[in-house]
């Protein structure tokens, strides 16, 4: 193994002169070895990072579990995700068949915005959304048009919720310059949120 | 109801995650973990105290941390990779 990135066995390995960045690139660097692991103590519990996920216990018929575990498979997810994924998604559909959710788009909602886009040119809109990716544009579309939370956003396009934040984050972006190429760059994402949702 | 700590980052989220392919969600589950192994391994130059973290991610991920906890339990993220074989070994060994 190669002497400079060996594993360390215990913390007294960590040279004492390095600054709190070069500490941390050599830990990442070597990393820690089996027997610093098996044979250290672990931190006292109130010292631990606090879940804020408490595990349950469920039971299921191995029938569906089955079925489960394929869908996950074939998705390449694992079959937790998916189950927690499938609750979030039902919930949300549940929620704002009851009017618990604010943040679905009702009839009159939609009223208003139609009225505040009509100062907007909907076909320099329609002509800027289509010039971003696919996935960019899905985000967009689904988060202001649908109205979806950006964890339900992550959710129908399957990725991380820092994914789908980074793809919010840059799609905003690239419609802003898009769209003061033409002359009506959108000020904030309320105005954004307006002339979507009524598209 | 259980409070939750709060976590923040050393360096910028997104060149961690185009660094170690982590985002900060799954360094969050793995930090969180039960079966995480969490190891003190020293302070950082104010005197905050330095750990190790080996956890696995919802997805079964495991990752290899370094973290500060701060003032008012804030957890400072410094980096995040996947763990290397001697470390998902003792993981594993651990959760078994």
């Amino acid at each position: 193994m190669n002497q400079q990135t060996k594993p360390i066995d215990s913390p007294k390995e960590i040279p004492s002169n390095l600054s709190d960045e070069e500490r941390r690139d050599f830990l990442m660097e070597h990393g820690v070895s089996e027997s610093f692991l098996e044979n250290t103590d672990e931190a006292p519990e109130d010292e631990r990072p606090r879940p804020r996920t408490k595990p349950i216990n469920v039971r299921f018929d191995d029938f569906t579990l089955s079925r489960l575990k394929t869908l996950a498979d074939s998705r390449n997810v694992g079959y937790q995700t998916l189950l927690k994924m499938f609750v979030q998604e039902r919930l949300y559909e549940e929620e704002k068949r009851e009017g618990v959710l604010s943040a679905g788009v009702t009839q009159e909602d939609r009223t208003t915005r139609q009225t505040a886009s009509s100062q907007y040119d909907a076909d320099s809109w329609r002509h800027a959304l289509a010039s971003l990716d696919l996935e960019k544009r899905e985000a967009l579309w689904l988060y202001f048009h649908e109205g979806l939370l950006l964890e339900d956003v992550s959710i129908r396009l399957g990725l991380s919720l820092g994914a789908a934040h980074r793809l919010l984050k840059s799609g905003i972006q690239e419609l802003k310059e898009e769209l003061r190429e033409s002359g009506a760059e959108p000020e904030d994402e309320a105005s954004i949120r307006a002339v979507l949702s009524a598209l | 109801m259980q409070q939750r700590d709060e976590f923040e980052w050393d360096d910028n989220e997104d060149k961690l995650a185009a660094r170690h392919g982590v985002d900060r969600y799954e360094a969050e589950e793995a930090a969180t973990d039960p079966r995480a192994s969490v190891k003190r391994i020293g302070a950082d130059r104010v005197g905050n105290p330095e750990y190790v973290f080996v956890g696995k991610t919802d997805d079964g991920r495991i990752l290899f941390m370094v973290g500060v906890l701060k003032r008012d339990r804030i957890w400072r993220i410094g980096s995040a990779r996947d763990a290397k074989f001697q470390e998902k070994r003792a993981y594993r060994k651990r959760s078994r």
